[in-house]
């Protein structure tokens, strides 16, 4: 019963996706940005759906369930608390010189505020490197989640049927529908994983014992699970994580969907509704997967959270809350390839290969073949990654990070330069690079050292540095003058 | 720098992330309301930062973006 109900649900993803291609315009402007009419609401579930990925329902309850409580802290209050402010700071100011100057891309704003292709090249390919494991934890995790529903490892479908499902659907109405499908669906998609999620969470905590049952038999017989420690370690991952959230104001996508606001208040619900939309769905995820611990002993078959539903659900509610797994990889997924297809179209076709005089219904075109031509390698790729989701996404986030204070710099600081820029994205690069080779020989979850220190500690400030003291010393031709 | 949003948001966020980080309760393991404590502390936080935010949307929204 639960491939059914899978199956009903991506079926109505794909008419509310193909329903939106009803209002499309033909332009390029109108398939990577829904022609910037998203309202407040749409907006508001669409931002939070795209950045709430299988890391954060697969992810964060199978890291509650090896850490405990203190994953809400670690990955859940320190988005509530970051994300919005970057919506207030850079997205509002995205969106008005977007519409101003009109960007479709990032790329697109930092070339034309620097005057620099070459920094413009930089940044594009440094973007797409990022994005492959990010896009990864959406198709792997939507395998790994078929995989344990259908059956488990005793005869259930291999992860890869999953996989080519999400990439299938998703790759049906993005590319029919570019933006605005996009943005109808992850409201759907996001009303869907929430509901689904509160669902999930009362089904299997009335198994459980019930919340206050489960929490003090967890306290009792999974010493540490309940409470945050005390050493060195978790305070240096407690502050590190604090800016792990910084990747937000980095991310292709979410620009993307800043851009396609209708206005500049169309943001006010979305920063105002963010903490409690956070609360709403890391709660039950960390807490679940915490309570995992009474009912399954490590090592897992699969996502915790999934088991958790196979076991303590019936069929047709189990096939629900698949459905809502399913809704947080795609509603992510879908934004994430609409932004790299996005970017080759008007950064490289267009901007390198026609000179800014690329066709209307030839951009829709371009996108629509790197959208696909992403999914298919992002695909490829799934079959043969073997790391968790959680540490795919974490260093793809930390990645990101590393590229906020340019982003920062070139919509606020007069006197960033080309040169700056390009010298804080390098350092950002080199250091997240160095990190990950690092990790490679590091058994367990990777700190500096072992500190507890994450690289996005240290990424973080020396990319800053870096775009400060350039900025500063190295003089060029072009003055820098902000907008 | 561009000065489109004031600074008094700026203040805000930093005593949000003064406040998450909640060393002193960290080891407690006590439950209150069902909840481990920690975890209800940042339960709270979110709900603060919401309506924190809600001030700031109200009284602080960059004056170059009103009329946008």
């Amino acid at each position: 019963m639960v491939l059914p109900v899978l199956a009903a649900y991506l079926a109505l993803v794909l008419g509310v996706g193909l329903f939106g291609h009803l209002l499309f315009r033909g332009t390029g402007e109108d398939y990577f940005l829904a022609s910037r009419s998203i309202g407040s609401f749409v907006l508001v579930m669409t931002l939070f759906g795209t950045n709430m990925t299988a890391f954060t329902i697969l992810g964060a309850s199978g890291e509650a369930y090896s850490r405990g409580v203190i994953v809400f802290a670690l990955m859940g209050s320190s988005t509530a608390i970051v994300v919005p402010f970057l919506i207030y700071y850079l997205g509002v100011r995205s969106w008005q010189l977007g519409k101003r100057h009109g960007y479709v891309t990032q790329v697109q704003l930092v070339r034309h505020r620097y005057g620099s292709d070459l920094l413009g090249v930089l940044l594009f390919v440094v973007v797409v490197a990022l994005m492959l494991p990010y896009l990864l934890i959406g198709v792997k995790g939507g395998g790994d989640a078929l995989a344990v529903l259908s059956g488990g490892p005793d005869g259930g479908l291999p992860s890869w049927v999953g996989s080519l499902a999400v990439c299938a659907v998703t790759y049906v109405y993005v590319s029919y529908g570019g933006m605005r499908s996009t943005s109808w669906v992850n409201a759907l998609q996001t009303s869907v994983f929430l509901l689904f999620g509160v669902a999930a969470y009362f089904a299997v905590m009335s198994e459980s014992g019930g919340l206050e049952g489960a929490m003090e038999q967890l306290r009792v017989e999974h010493a540490g699970m309940a409470d945050f420690g005390s050493d060195r370690f978790a305070l240096f991952q407690m502050g590190s994580f604090l800016l792990l959230p910084l990747c937000t104001g980095a991310f292709p996508h979410l620009y993307g969907h800043w851009l396609s606001a209708r206005s500049a208040r169309s943001f006010r619900l979305a920063i105002v509704a963010y903490p409690l939309l956070v609360a709403a769905i890391w709660f039950p995820s960390v807490v679940l997967g915490a309570a995992g611990r009474l009912q399954f002993d490590a090592p897992l078959d699969g996502p915790i959270l999934v088991q958790l539903i196979v076991a303590n659900t019936g069929e047709i509610l189990a096939g629900c809350l698949a459905a809502g797994v399913f809704a947080a990889i795609m509603s992510s997924l879908d934004s994430q390839i609409l932004a790299l297809g996005a970017m080759f179209t008007q950064d490289i076709v267009r901007h390198h290969g026609f000179h800014g005089t690329l066709r209307e219904e030839r951009q829709v075109w371009f996108g629509r073949l790197f959208v696909l031509a992403f999914l298919a390698l992002t695909f490829a790729c799934s079959l043969v990654a073997s790391q968790s989701i959680f540490a795919l996404g974490t260093w793809a986030l930390t990645g990101f990070a590393g590229l906020l204070p340019m982003f920062a710099a070139t919509l606020f600081w007069r006197r960033a330069t080309a040169v700056g820029a390009a010298a804080s994205i390098l350092t950002a690069a080199a250091l997240w690079a160095w990190f990950f080779w690092d990790s490679l020989s590091f058994d367990g979850p990777y700190s500096i050292g072992g500190s507890g220190l994450m690289p996005v500690a240290v990424i973080v400030p020396a990319a800053a540095a870096s775009l400060v003291v350039f900025s500063l010393c190295i003089r060029t031709d072009r003055a820098a003058g902000g907008w | 720098m561009h000065r489109s949003h004031p600074r008094w948001p700026l203040l805000v966020l930093l005593v949000l992330a003064a406040a998450f980080e909640n060393f002193w309760m960290w080891p407690d393991d006590g439950l209150i309301f069902g909840l481990p404590v920690n975890l209800a502390y940042h339960l709270g936080l979110c709900v603060a930062a919401s309506l924190a935010l809600a001030a700031i949307v109200r009284w602080g929204w960059p004056h170059d973006a009103a009329g946008d």
